[in-house]
């Protein structure tokens, strides 16, 4: 592969990717992301495979495993370019006759495309289908034309324009700038400004300066990062590069998941591969600025997933979080300043410095700027990762996207944020995806999974469900926390199984004071999240279920 | 059995100098009656007995040890040793009955000085039941070895009991009742359970494995553990003591180790590569980890405890996760766990003792359209129903 | 940033009383060298902070920000001021040493201190373990001696202290200058259990058949 040493010669590169495909040739792609490896996408792949080969097509139709579309629930899905033609469900037994029907002779096969379980109503293009109608997908979009194991993909869609633009047009303060310009917020749960994280980083004394991808993903029903980081690993890596730049850090970390081994295979490939083209490593695009870039895999345990406690996994130390008294952007691993951000974070920065600060914040709410992944599971008719403006609501995005709750179940509530989430009630399901509303509501928006329960959940169980969840995945280092957690568990059970005694709701929320205020992390601060928002919305199915063990104890005594 | 006639019971008796020692001494003036088959051991205080004592004259044969003490509230020293001996002996209790072996075998008497004739009388009801229950060991079934083996276990363990006992089961008010009603309670069988009887079944196991080398299936046998238990005694071990392999290929190992060298945090990197490798971690391997990266042991042993990633027994040929994550969850994922523990016998953690299966609960991989699901090797197996899980798992050898 | 250095006094404010106290200090040193008591578990001065017990929690008022802080990790900074007694604090502590008092009833330490803020031994149902994790011993073995013979296993309620044998059958025999430091007594109860599991007078391999 040819180094590249300028902008000129990055275009042209891209000229002539973009030339030598022809946009009227057929493309098969599948996707081959997480969500569809149970559903034997392999397979599928493999017998389109072998089908182009047996009819001697293979220099007339492209095969592309593509990273996520989104739509898991419908998977493994399948599209038909140049038509766009979308399949869902696709087993291996339809291939033949998708590529002699479709591929060849243009035709739609009714059986295949999406329809709607209510209306009947028949979509044969993504854009048609709802769960894509009512999305935004400037950081997904690209994942259904990009096969993650082929740069050229990524840069036939214009990849690596904005790393070119910010090294070789701007300084690291015009980028500063424009991020800020842009209210980038934190995506990992935080919210917190990123372009303030970047300059505090930038600003630390100290030569050595660390960036890193946080892609651990560990809050439980997220999968939106493993979908961008797997499906479309270029675009979080020129997101870190832009940022190391603006920080001004040569080394890279990108910290995942190891229990998936498609992420790491895909981020290794894109990394060797932007190396090949100089877009990685010395001299980048020969603008003098060196930045190197280590994978780093995680032992997959949730706390390994808090920033401080994440830093000392990669100096080689237990995932044990350390207090945050000093900020991590001022000293971080091994005491460096080192910036941390989520796969989302970075994934958007590439956007805002190719479009500009002021189309990203035309996007979203007042304090909420560009869209958001969220992914849906739980009790709904279409999981998946689905990408949306701030402001839309929730109910636009459960209903409206997601389909609803199946099997004609009434919606109770909606969990976003894991375990350190919270609920919100279906009387509150016309608030707006934003950081702020939601954090009032206590359910902050987490990394943006949403738990979808329906009529039938007992939200003590949920909320013990989580606290047990965290009594295993917690560091057990400081006392609040672990002890906390432990006696929050057993009330907890105790009322769930009709145990609970009178007294109990107030002594939880006595805990729940001291791990707030007390713990080390924001893993002991926020564990009794779920907790109190549940205690705020559902309080009477606590009692209800407390009232009952009373009632039942002066039976005996009569 | 014929042989009733001939057997002589042999009693060793700790007596207290003040009290019981004197009564003892008060019977035999007295000319009262009672069985000569006892052997006397006179102490300053029925505290003094330490259940070393005990566990030594039972290894010596004895087939029955009797303690007499001060009543409670006439001890002869402030420190009030009889409770102590109280205390002690109901846990000696527990542990003979853990063992396998018939607990009146021990027995605790309060004998004043003056109480000649009650000396005589508890011994004309000791020595004949003593009597009855048969040889020690003979009588509750265990053949010599085994009980040798049981007794020399727990006789290992006691400087533990001893500290457990003091910081752990002691009674704060000294009346016989209150005694009486904490080591009858469930919370000290629970705290029993959990603090000594789980490390006696570990020290057993330890004693098997260094007389010869044994599979999880035959430990289970010997010791009359369920399967499931011997696999999680066995993660204990692990722990204390890790497990030899049988072989190495340290060259693999120096491989995976180089490749990471001088990498930030490759400590971790190496590990996970080794256990996708190997499938575990022997304690040769996180030796030689723990030289060539230049990291103590106590630290390479947090991480690998930290998560169930990391294995420091030989996992089963097929790993079994079932997903627990949220969505799996209110899917049903709970009664599709208990449906593969009720099929492979075992509960998460653990390992079958024919090696064929693992089982682990793992957390959420983003499959949620699949939930409920079970991964077992690595590939999926989305919406499985409890009915359907069947069918996965008869796939696997 | 670094505007201080030169500048190495820093004057704090502890229970009302000025103190002061030099650029990167503790809340904990602050008080300490004004004879301010902060009642601590996990603290040891020849060791690094470690904040772990949290029983130090303190409030701590920053420009009109009031938060609750470590005291033995929190560092001093000019205007700081520092309430080491108040209505929340104690609650703080009182349910921290009600948690630990469910593992050690009968540590002298935390008896002393439960008296003070008058935490009942029963709040909560008894646990097994008579560790309350403190890590002195494990730091110490590794900060001061270097040995690295015990350390930590598991997280989250299952974490646990544990021996590592080889090391410990070395080393500890003539050492054991950790065993004063444990509050509980539990590490020597470990110690003795991994003496008698582990330290193999006998034989030593294990062999587990697959």
């Amino acid at each position: 592969m040819p180094r590249i040493n300028s902008a000129s010669e990055l275009e042209e590169l891209r000229k002539g990717v973009l030339s030598k495909r022809d946009p009227d040739k057929p493309c098969i792609a599948i996707c081959a992301g997480m969500g569809c490896l149970g559903l034997s996408n392999g397979r599928v792949i493999s017998a389109f495979e072998k089908e182009i080969n047996k009819k001697d097509l293979k220099t007339k139709v492209d095969i592309r495993a593509t990273g996520c579309h989104g739509y898991c629930e419908k998977g493994p899905m399948v599209l038909i370019y140049p038509e766009e033609i979308c399949y869902v469900e696709v087993t291996p037994k339809d291939v033949p006759e998708i590529v002699s029907q479709t591929v060849l002779r243009k035709k739609v096969i009714d059986r295949l495309i999406y329809a709607d379980p209510d209306t009947g109503e028949k979509a044969a293009h993504q854009a048609e289908i709802p769960f894509y109608k009512n999305q935004m997908r400037h950081l997904i979009g690209n994942n259904a034309k990009i096969d993650p194991r082929s740069i050229d993909d990524y840069l036939a869609v214009g990849g690596y324009s904005a790393l070119s633009k910010s090294l070789l047009k701007m300084s690291p303060e015009q980028i500063l700038e424009e991020i800020k310009k842009a209210e980038l917020r934190g995506r990992g749960g935080g919210g917190f400004p990123a372009g303030r994280k970047w300059e505090t980083a930038r600003n630390a004394p100290g030569k050595e300066k660390y960036v890193i991808v946080n892609g651990h993903e560990g809050e439980l029903g997220a999968f939106m990062d493993r979908a961008i980081l797997s499906g479309n690993p270029h675009s979080v890596l020129e997101g870190l590069i832009i940022g190391a730049y603006a920080i001004g850090s040569h080394q890279g970390f990108i910290y995942t998941r190891h229990d998936t081994p498609q992420l790491k295979n895909n981020i290794d490939m894109a990394l060797t591969q932007a190396e090949e083209y100089g877009l990685l490593g010395e001299n980048i695009l020969g603008s003098g600025f060196d930045f190197h870039v280590e994978v780093h895999l995680d032992i997959g345990i949730f706390v390994s997933g808090e920033s401080s406690a994440l830093m000392r996994s990669i100096e080689g130390n237990p995932p044990e979080p350390r207090p945050k008294y000093i900020r991590t952007s001022v000293s971080g691993i091994w005491g460096k300043p080192s910036a941390l951000n989520n796969v989302e974070t970075w994934a958007n920065v590439p956007l805002i410095i190719d479009k500009g600060s002021e189309w990203y914040t035309s996007t979203g709410t007042e304090r909420s700027k560009g869209t958001k992944l969220v992914s849906l599971s739980g009790n709904i008719v279409n999981t998946g990762v689905a990408e949306v403006p701030f402001g839309t609501t929730v109910r636009e995005i459960v209903f409206g996207i997601g389909g609803g709750i199946p099997n004609g179940k009434k919606i109770k509530a909606v969990h976003f944020g894991g375990p350190m989430g919270g609920s919100i009630p279906e009387s509150l399901l016309d608030t707006p995806l934003d950081f702020d509303e939601l954090a009032k509501l206590g359910a902050p928006i987490g990394a943006g999974s949403m738990l979808v329960l329906d009529e039938d959940t007992s939200m003590v169980d949920i909320t013990r469900y989580f606290l047990d969840f965290l009594s295993n995945e917690s560091c057990g280092k400081c006392v609040p926390c672990r002890e906390g957690i432990r006696q929050m568990l057993r009330i907890l059970t105790n009322i769930r199984d009709g145990k609970g005694r009178e007294g109990d709701i107030e002594l939880l929320e006595e805990i729940s004071e001291v791990t707030g205020a007390a713990s080390l992390c924001a893993l002991g601060k926020t564990a009794a999240d779920p907790l109190l928002s549940t205690l705020r919305y559902f309080r009477d199915e606590y009692e209800a279920n407390i009232a009952k063990m009373k009632r039942s104890a002066e039976k005996r005594e009569l | 059995m014929a042989a009733g006639h001939t057997f002589e019971p042999r009693i060793l008796g700790f007596l207290c100098n003040w009290c019981c020692y004197a009564g003892a001494d008060l019977a035999g003036v007295s000319r009262y009656q009672y069985p000569p088959n006892i052997r006397v051991i006179r102490l300053m205080c029925s505290g003094r007995v330490d259940p070393a004592f005990i566990l030594r004259a039972f290894l010596n044969g004895t087939d029955g040890v009797f303690i007499g003490g001060c009543w409670l509230g006439e001890c002869h020293y402030i420190t009030e040793g009889n409770y102590d001996a109280l205390s002690m002996v109901y846990i000696c209790k527990k542990l003979l009955e853990h063992i396998g072996l018939n607990p009146e075998r021990l027995r605790l008497e309060w004998v004043s000085a003056g109480e000649g004739i009650r000396f005589a009388n508890i011994m004309n009801e000791f020595v004949p039941g003593i009597e009855k229950l048969g040889p020690l060991g003979k009588g509750e079934g265990l053949d010599e070895h085994e009980l040798k083996f049981k007794l020399e276990a727990v006789t290992k363990l006691i400087p533990y009991i001893k500290l457990v006992e003091r910081e752990r089961l002691r009674v704060p008010v000294r009346t016989e009742e209150e005694y009486h009603k904490f080591f009858t309670s469930d919370e000290f069988n629970r705290l029993f359970n959990e603090l000594i009887g789980d490390k006696l079944a570990v020290c057993q196991i330890m004693a098997l494995l260094r007389e010869r080398s044994l599979s999880a299936g035959e430990i289970s046998e010997i010791l009359g553990l369920s399967p499931s238990e011997v696999s999680r005694h066995l993660n204990v071990l692990a722990r204390n003591q890790n497990l030899k392999t049988v072989a190495v290929d340290n060259d693999k190992i120096d491989q995976i180790i180089n490749k990471h060298q001088g990498k930030a945090g490759s400590l971790v990197q190496v590990l996970l590569e080794i256990q996708h490798e190997n499938h575990w971690l022997p304690q040769d391997v996180l030796d030689r980890v723990s030289t060539k990266l230049d990291v103590p042991l106590s630290r390479i042993m947090q991480i690998v405890t930290f998560h169930k990633t990391f294995s420091l027994v030989p996992k089963g040929r097929n790993e079994v996760h079932v997903c627990v994550g949220p969505s799996c969850y209110v899917r049903g994922s709970t009664r599709l766990l208990d449906t593969v523990q009720d099929l492979i016998g075992i509960k998460p953690g653990e390992t079958d003792p024919d090696s064929k299966f693992s089982l682990e609960t793992g957390n959420c991989l983003g499959c949620c359209n699949l939930g409920p699901e079970i991964i077992v090797d690595g590939k999926h197996h989305g919406r499985v129903t409890p009915d359907k899980v069947k069918d996965v798992l008869k796939n696997y050898e | 940033m670094g505007k201080h250095k030169k500048t190495s006094e820093i004057i704090i404010q502890i229970d009302g009383k000025e103190v002061k106290a030099a650029e990167g200090m503790t809340v904990l040193e602050a008080a300490q060298s004004a004879d301010i008591f902060i009642p601590t578990l996990c603290h040891h001065e020849k060791l690094e902070p470690y904040g772990a017990c949290r029983i130090c929690t303190v409030e701590a008022e920053v420009r009109g920000w009031t938060k609750f802080v470590a005291a033995c990790l929190y560092p001093v900074e000019q205007d700081l001021v520092v309430r080491t007694r108040s209505e929340k604090v104690d609650k703080i502590r009182k349910m921290i040493l009600e948690f630990l008092l469910a593992h050690a009833p009968y540590s002298p330490q935390l008896q002393d201190l439960a008296q003070e803020y008058g935490a009942d031994q029963d709040s909560f149902e008894k646990e097994s373990s008579f560790c309350i994790l403190c890590g002195l011993c494990v730091r110490y073995c590794a900060e001061v001696k270097k040995k690295n013979a015990v350390g930590f296993v598991d997280c989250g309620a299952r974490r646990e202290i544990r021996f590592i044998p080889e090391i410990a059958a070395k080393e500890c025999h003539s050492c054991k200058e950790c065993f004063p430091l444990c509050p509980t007594s539990f590490l020597q109860a470990a110690f003795v259990l991994t003496e008698s599991l582990a330290f193999s007078r006998d034989s030593s391999p294990t062999a587990l058949k697959k």
